[in-house]
């Protein structure tokens, strides 16, 4: 995992970014920030006039990059029952992209859905096929927000976890950190243009982050929320989800929520099995046939999507499924912050 | 890549129309190609989604058994959209499955011991799967007494009729059938599940208890289970939930964090009370 002679830190100077961008773009068709009516939004860089790399994090999460808002499964003729295997497997079809730019916390979110989609087995073919094919440059937070809570939840401004690659915006300079051998990899081609770091370089570096982390103090220890969660009294959630619309927004954006829901759609006898995201927050998420519903009203509803993230995903996959990216807090209509609930709970005697 | 999300093409081999009401049916389906049938590999309690291509898919308990060979059994109820659909499909007709899914009653573990089974309504099916791989030849000698249960709401919601009267007849098993309400050639059990269980009082002793029905039938039934002396642990059931993916990502029919596709259908009592009651 070094590279040159050894190195995995590295110092690309500004003025040979847009050489190291065009040559990224010979091989990898690139997706990163910019702005886009009144937020940011990862899109496809064609030029670099359009990246914006100071923003602070996007409103969606990266996750549809590898698990779409909406995907064909594998479409079938209506009439004769078959299935169209060959357009199935020409569905995933994005070839080496890179993700640059995105937040550690995003990150840290797809290395949480890689344990979903192909630690858990059977492997999911669309999501391992678009991540298979998909590397990851993160750039560290100088300038976290308000709701950013990362370093709470195990994250922070420098979280490598699920990156590649990781760059640090300096004065004049980025310092480039590979993290993987595919990371290496990407720099294979750009080695002209890199020099190692020096221990100047690191310095300024870490200053920067701890500047960043200064102003993401943690707020709440979850050592004992898995515990903690799961022995609160029930009247909690009965208070809890009073305010809640259930509307599902802190789920479609939250970054490692990762449920679906699988319909057919046809149009005369084209036919098409489809998967869409959905919310746990929906009555409908679990209404049987019969009328029966086992998490009938918002109460198991919020409490289900609170274990899930505090207790249930730690006991499966041995994470906690927030990275304090703090969407759900952003856009929440009534106002929900997940912060306090965790404090609540971790501060309940 | 293997894909778990396309269907296996089956062949509708036979319908039976199992109530009086018409909306319980019995799939007698085959697979089309050959390979796909020698890598269905299952044991009683598995389920499968069926897949109409057009309408969506449903999980359906297995309801044959292993040692019943060159077919499968999938007993439905017309409820929802896809199950509606089926009921509507003909004989020859192709449709989809993915499958098996799920794990199995504790097959293994009720070898030597005695066997007591308790279904109520449709619920039934998993059930048959289990009664008809232990009455099987090459496995009865390994089990020891079977009990068997079984309820319905009238005589003419009672399914597998046949196989029921099969069933009264054999020696090597004890088999009492009840409904809520009898008709005048009623001359079986009349009652509850859960009355007739306290009853015949089968032996809890080296015994496991396998039951399914309707959520009103376990509560009921779990007491006089209690009362009978048997231990959470030798109590197993087979849950339902809605499910979409049945592989254990979409994330919808998990109770706590186990889910029912994949950690179960099938739960031990002991294990349930460990989890919300969510279900």
């Amino acid at each position: 995992m070094k590279s040159k002679k050894g190195h995995n830190q590295l110092i690309l100077d500004k003025q040979y970014f847009e050489k190291f961008f065009k040559s990224l773009a010979k091989n990898y068709k690139i997706f990163g920030p910019a702005e886009i009516d009144d937020g940011n939004s990862l899109i496809e860089i064609d030029s670099l006039d359009k990246i914006k790399l100071d923003y602070r994090n996007t409103r969606i999460s990266p996750k549809g990059f590898f698990f779409p808002e909406t995907e064909t499964l594998f479409t079938f003729d209506v009439e004769t029952k078959k299935v169209r295997k060959k357009e199935t497997e020409e569905e995933v079809k994005d070839k080496n992209r890179i993700l640059f730019g995105i937040r550690p916390c995003d990150a840290l979110a797809i290395s949480f859905l890689d344990k979903v989609f192909y630690g858990n087995k059977p492997v999911d073919p669309y999501y391992t096929k678009r991540r298979n094919s998909t590397r990851i440059i993160s750039f560290a937070c100088t300038n976290p927000r308000q709701s950013c809570f990362c370093t709470s939840v195990g994250c922070g401004p420098d979280g490598e976890t699920g990156s590649d690659i990781i760059f640090f915006e300096m004065d004049g300079r980025y310092l480039i950190k590979t993290l993987t051998p595919e990371g290496e990899e990407i720099l294979e081609n750009v080695k002209g243009i890199l020099k190692v770091a020096m221990k100047k370089d690191i310095e300024e570096k870490e200053r920067l982050m701890k500047k960043a982390k200064d102003r993401l103090k943690k707020i709440f220890e979850i050592e004992d929320l898995e515990k903690k969660v799961e022995q609160i009294d029930a009247s909690y959630w009965e208070k809890l989800h009073q305010k809640c619309l259930g509307c599902g927004i802190c789920t479609y954006l939250c970054p490692t929520c990762h449920c679906f829901d699988i319909t057919d759609e046809v149009i005369k006898s084209y036919g098409m099995r489809v998967r869409t995201w959905d919310s746990c927050m929906y009555s409908l998420f679990t209404l049987h046939a019969s009328g029966h519903n086992p998490r009938p009203t918002l109460k198991e509803r919020m409490r289900q999507r609170i274990m899930h993230k505090f207790n249930y995903a730690p006991k499966d996959y041995g994470e906690t499924f927030c990275v304090g990216c703090g969407r759900c807090i952003i856009y929440c209509p009534v106002n929900m912050d997940i912060r306090e609930i965790i404090k609540e709970i971790v501060e309940e005697e | 890549m293997n894909n778990p999300y396309i269907p296996i093409p089956v062949k509708i081999l036979d319908i039976i129309v199992e109530n009086d009401a018409r909306d319980i049916k019995t799939f007698k389906i085959a697979f089309v190609n050959k390979k796909d049938e020698k890598k269905f590999s299952f044991f009683p309690g598995q389920f499968a989604e069926l897949s109409i291509l057009g309408a969506g898919e449903c999980p359906i308990g297995i309801a044959s058994s292993p040692t019943e060979e060159g077919y499968l059994l999938f007993t439905v109820k017309r409820a929802g959209v896809v199950t509606t659909e089926l009921h509507r499909a003909e004989i020859g007709e192709t449709i989809g499955l993915r499958g098996p899914l799920g794990n199995t009653y504790p097959m293994k573990g009720m070898e030597d011991k005695n066997v007591l089974i308790v279904g109520g309504g449709f619920a039934f099916t998993t059930l048959r799967a289990t009664i008809k791989y232990i009455l099987d030849e090459r496995n009865r000698s390994r089990f020891k007494d079977l009990n068997v249960i079984y309820g319905a709401r009238c005589p003419g919601e009672l399914i597998y009729k046949n196989e029921l009267r099969e069933w009264e007849d054999r020696k090597d098993m004890k088999t009492f059938i009840t409904v809520d309400k009898g008709d005048k050639d009623w001359k079986r059990y009349e009652g509850f599940v859960p009355t007739v269980l306290k009853e015949v009082a089968p032996s809890s002793k080296k015994t496991i208890a396998l039951v399914c029905g309707p959520s009103i039938m376990l509560k009921f039934t779990l007491p006089v289970m209690d009362e009978l002396g048997f231990q959470p642990e030798t109590i197993f059931m087979s849950l339902e939930m809605r499910m979409k993916c049945g592989i254990g990502k979409c994330g919808r029919c998990n109770i706590g964090h186990k889910y029912v596709c994949k950690d179960g259908p099938v739960f031990s009592y002991a294990d349930l009370q460990n989890l919300p009651q969510e279900y």
